[in-house]
């Protein structure tokens, strides 16, 4: 039957989907409304996205609520003309460079470890499909899923396994002792092997 | 001040990683070893992913962006937020409680929407260098049961739509990213891990956490197909 054929087929353009205001001009400042409008939206939908991308790179849930809300309020006060189609490529470039902010002021004195992390999510402006940002931050995450699981998988069991019950599951030292038969003293002694190990094996970038 | 110590530097700053507390400012790791804090705050950021958004940051991001909108468009009365923003210590003590009541509490309301709605756009996953990859003969893909195919790296699932037609999805939950199984039962897409549920069309259809979660889930991706002149389905896949 002719509706086998389902979704058009053919080259492969970027399709973003409709969106509202996905076909018109970016939005300026001075257009209250609708600027009013493609915030509260972006909000409501890329929140959780932000939350989530950087949560994953700076660890606990209230650093990354800092982040999170830092990110927006970047977003909000920036005076560049609003595209709809692109809001959440915005709010990622932003979110990077605010984990990256975070990292730099732990370790001030040295190099900030996510230099270079995610350098694909950058320049929102550059021509590109509308759904460019949504594809660039599910490569980025793709791509620390995949470093993350090749780093354990090269770990010795007991190391890749203290680190999964500590970090993964979020056991107690106590439980992780337990479960992996090992006094509770040599929990944390044993963690800091398996993250120097795993550190020394290569880096979390690409 | 001591010496640095790298080991208890990484110790301190991994065990806080570990028990979900966030980084100390006032003990920068710089003895420490940057890319095994970053590995530690990888491993801990998925756990903390997996357990949702903390409900108090959308309140956070309701007082944020409404007071910053009205201050931006002249709506309301001008909300002091400090530059830089304010730290999530000023929220939970006064200062966040003073900046929330310098904001129009009826411009909050008015603002944003009670309960944002998820994505309800399917969004269309296509590869940038895709090839066409057959996957079944179309006569193979039943109304109530889907059937589940990974083609290169694309892991997905052939349904029929409401009017017959033959549709792919992404078998990956927009959540987190597990692997969705079809539930005869209940005619849903379930995420093992979570317990998220999604339509047969792949519409997010509800999860354990309820209405809680920011905005729900986006649906599973498309994915695109063709039908060969003899009846093979074909997806769109990447190598």
């Amino acid at each position: 039957m002719p509706g086998d054929r389902g979704s058009a087929s053919g080259p492969v353009p970027a399709v973003g989907g409709t969106r509202p205001g996905a076909d018109g001009d970016p939005v300026g400042v001075e257009d209250a409304p609708e600027r009013r409008r493609i915030l509260t939206a972006a909000y409501s939908s890329e929140a959780a996205a932000i939350y989530h991308y950087v949560v994953r790179r700076v660890g606990s849930p209230a650093d990354a609520e800092d982040c999170t809300a830092e990110t927006f309020l970047r977003a909000l006060r920036g005076h560049q003309a609003l595209d709809p189609a692109r809001v959440r490529g915005l709010l990622f470039t932003i979110a990077r460079a605010v984990v990256a902010e975070h990292w730099a002021r732990l370790y001030s004195e040295a190099p900030s470890p996510v230099e270079g992390l995610d350098a694909g999510i950058r320049d929102p402006t550059a021509p590109a499909g509308p759904d460019a940002g949504e594809r660039r931050v599910e490569l980025a995450e793709q791509a620390l899923d995949r470093r993350v699981a090749a780093l354990l998988s090269a770990l010795p069991d007991n190391y890749r396994r203290v680190l999964e019950l500590r970090f993964l599951e979020g056991c107690s030292v106590r439980e992780t002792a337990l479960r992996m038969e090992v006094r509770p003293g040599n929990v944390r002694v044993l963690q800091l092997r398996a993250l120097r190990r795993a550190a020394g094996l290569g880096s979390l970038l690409p | 001040m001591t010496a640095p110590d790298p080991d208890r530097d990484l110790g301190t700053a991994a065990e806080r990683l570990a028990r979900g507390r966030a980084a100390h400012p006032a003990r920068p790791g710089a003895a420490g070893d940057p890319q095994a804090h970053l590995l530690a705050a990888a491993l801990a950021g998925r756990r903390a992913a997996s357990d949702g958004v903390p409900p108090r940051l959308r309140q956070r991001l309701d007082r944020l962006i409404a007071g910053e909108l009205d201050a931006r468009l002249g709506v309301a009365p001008v909300a002091r937020i400090p530059a830089g923003g304010l730290t999530r210590r000023q929220w939970l003590t006064g200062a966040g409680a003073a900046v929330a009541a310098g904001v129009a509490g009826a411009a909050v309301g008015d603002l944003l929407p009670r309960r944002p709605a998820p994505a309800e756009q399917a969004s269309e996953l296509v590869p940038s260098a895709g090839v066409w990859r057959a996957i079944a003969p179309a006569a193979a893909v039943r109304p109530e049961r889907p059937l589940p195919f990974v083609a290169g790296a694309v892991t997905g699932v052939l349904v029929r739509d409401g009017q017959g037609r033959v549709r792919a999805l992404s078998a990956i939950c927009t959540h987190l990213g597990c692997r969705v199984a079809w539930a005869a039962a209940s005619q849903a897409f379930v995420c093992p891990c979570h317990g998220a549920r999604f339509s047969a069309s792949g519409r997010f259809a509800g999860a354990p956490w309820g209405a809680g979660y920011l905005g729900g889930l986006p649906p599973l991706p498309r994915l695109r197909i063709r039908i060969t002149g003899d009846r093979i389905v074909e997806v769109l896949t990447a190598v």
